[in-house]
């Protein structure tokens, strides 16, 4: 509950820092937003510096042979597949077209002694994906993009698995997908919810990890049904969707047929899924997959609502009507008044 | 933690309306809205709008918001500060109420005043006493403050 912020401080700096900082006034405001101190705020602040200190438009411009490789490996690529080009030519985008028309972005940064140093490419694809490693005078743009247009081909079949989730089911996490998010987590109904994670390389096979979330009364007997001796076996020629209904013996509830109030498998009392934890547990970044989830639940079948261990401890702690025996709290549940306990850590 | 329930509610409110009132933030401080009851047709009140006033709390919802009239209103459990006595603004809180139901319950409270736990003692008396006069007060203060 002791959330500060650096809201509204301001950043001064010498000249030289105002000037290597400036067109990054919204990248520091926000990061100023989101740090919780000054101290996560300065790391925050010491990785935009390495990262504009590394391409940081040299105080001489780059030599000739830069700009006339740079253009001669463009015109390999073909200049119509340019998405954007930086006006200093340090920096450009290259759009790719996969066969289901999704277009795919990647982004290259060029540091002034490209090609000796290794330019900096970003694209959205899944972290289990490796691309080859630049080599100079081995690689060129062209083969960066090769590479990528390579990946994104054997993607197909991951990206149409998890399509059919996004449109069949109700992904709760996350919340917009990127292409390179292979996990969701799908309602399943009565506070209860389904983490799943494909292989990018066999995107239909019985994904390794499948988590239930929800209270036991809820996703006790579903668990049973998915490691049960007689269940339908996984058919790898079906879509995991398509398994998963068959395995568990249900359709799995889409946006248009249920209601929100128990699908979400949100806390109860924060509604949020994800519990932001004090600031020095908070990572810098990914701050979503990160943090508490509602693991306590009211074990009362007809209310089966889902709290944060730490808000269900909260609530119950500020009750006089609560009772505390060693390490246990009883209360009661705040929509049912059934009893409910939670351990105080 | 309190912003993202409190903009969740705003989604639901916003979705999902309940009858006679409205609320959302006042200005840019999502910690800060203001909210409309229409008067209950079956009260003295009817037919006036009133504004409402909330805040919420930073440990929201551990804590209740703190609601109060901006309008002035006539009525046994409402002061002259707007100040509201109900005891689900109080001791019976609970995380489990939103601020749809809250307001809701203002509403229930306009057309059915509780006397036996008042904030004005001679508003309550004259409603447990003289029932008409009451009627008229709250019907002339609701043209007066709560219309056009």
């Amino acid at each position: 509950m002791q959330q500060t912020s650096l809201r509204g401080a301001q950043l001064k700096g010498s000249r030289e820092l105002s000037d290597l900082l400036e067109g990054c006034e919204e990248t520091i405001e926000a990061r100023l937003k989101d740090s919780p101190d000054v101290t996560s705020f300065f790391l925050e602040l010491r990785n935009l510096l390495d990262k504009l200190l590394r391409f940081r438009p040299p105080l001489e411009p780059p030599s000739s042979t830069f700009y006339t490789g740079l253009i001669s490996e463009i015109d390999e690529i073909g200049w119509d597949r340019l998405s954007w080009l930086c006006p200093n030519l340090s920096a450009l985008h290259v759009s790719i077209a996969d066969t289901a028309g999704r277009l795919h972005l990647v982004k290259v940064q060029l540091p002034a002694a490209y090609p000796e140093v290794a330019p900096l490419v970003t694209a959205q694809l899944p972290e289990q994906v490796k691309l080859p490693a630049w080599q100079p005078g081995a690689c060129t743009l062209q083969s960066i993009i090769k590479n990528h247009e390579d990946a994104i081909a054997s993607l197909q079949d991951l990206w149409a698995c998890l399509e059919d989730l996004d449109r069949e089911a109700w992904v709760l996490e996350p919340e917009n997908p990127t292409f390179a998010d292979v996990s969701r987590r799908v309602a399943l109904g009565g506070h209860c919810s389904l983490l799943l994670t494909l292989d990018p390389a066999r995107p239909r096979a019985r994904p390794s990890d499948i988590r239930f979330m929800g209270s036991e009364a809820a996703a006790g007997p579903l668990h049973a049904r998915l490691h049960a001796a007689d269940a339908a076996p996984w058919d790898a020629a079906r879509l995991p969707r398509e398994n998963l209904e068959r395995v568990l013996q249900m359709k799995l509830p889409t946006r248009s047929t249920s209601a929100l109030d128990d699908i979400s498998g949100d806390c109860c009392i924060c509604y949020a899924y994800r519990h932001r934890r004090a600031p020095a547990d908070q990572p810098s970044s990914g701050g979503d997959s990160h943090g508490e989830v509602p693991d306590q639940s009211c074990g009362n079948p007809q209310c089966a609502r889902l709290f944060h261990r730490s808000c269900i401890r909260e609530w119950l702690l500020a009750l006089p009507t609560s009772r505390r025996s060693f390490n246990t709290l009883f209360g009661e549940c705040p929509y049912c008044s059934q009893p409910i306990t939670v351990t105080v850590s | 933690m309190a912003s993202k329930r409190i903009q969740k509610e705003l989604q639901d409110l916003q979705r999902d309306p309940p009858t006679s009132c409205s609320a959302g933030p006042a200005g840019d401080d999502l910690f800060h809205w203001q909210a409309t009851i229409m008067g209950p047709g079956d009260s003295p009140y009817s037919g006036g709008v009133f504004f409402v006033m909330i805040h919420f709390p930073p440990d929201y919802p551990f804590k209740p918001p703190k609601v109060q009239f901006q309008t002035k209103v006539y009525h046994p459990n409402v002061n002259s500060q707007g100040s509201i006595c109900l005891d689900i603004l109080k001791e019976q809180w609970s995380p489990a109420l939103t601020i749809s139901k809250v307001l809701l319950s203002i509403c229930s409270l306009l057309t059915d005043p509780n006397p036996d736990d008042p904030l004005v003692p001679e508003i309550a008396h004259i409603y447990k006493t003289d029932r008409q006069r009451y009627e008229e007060t709250a019907r002339e203060w609701t043209r007066k403050y709560a219309m056009g």
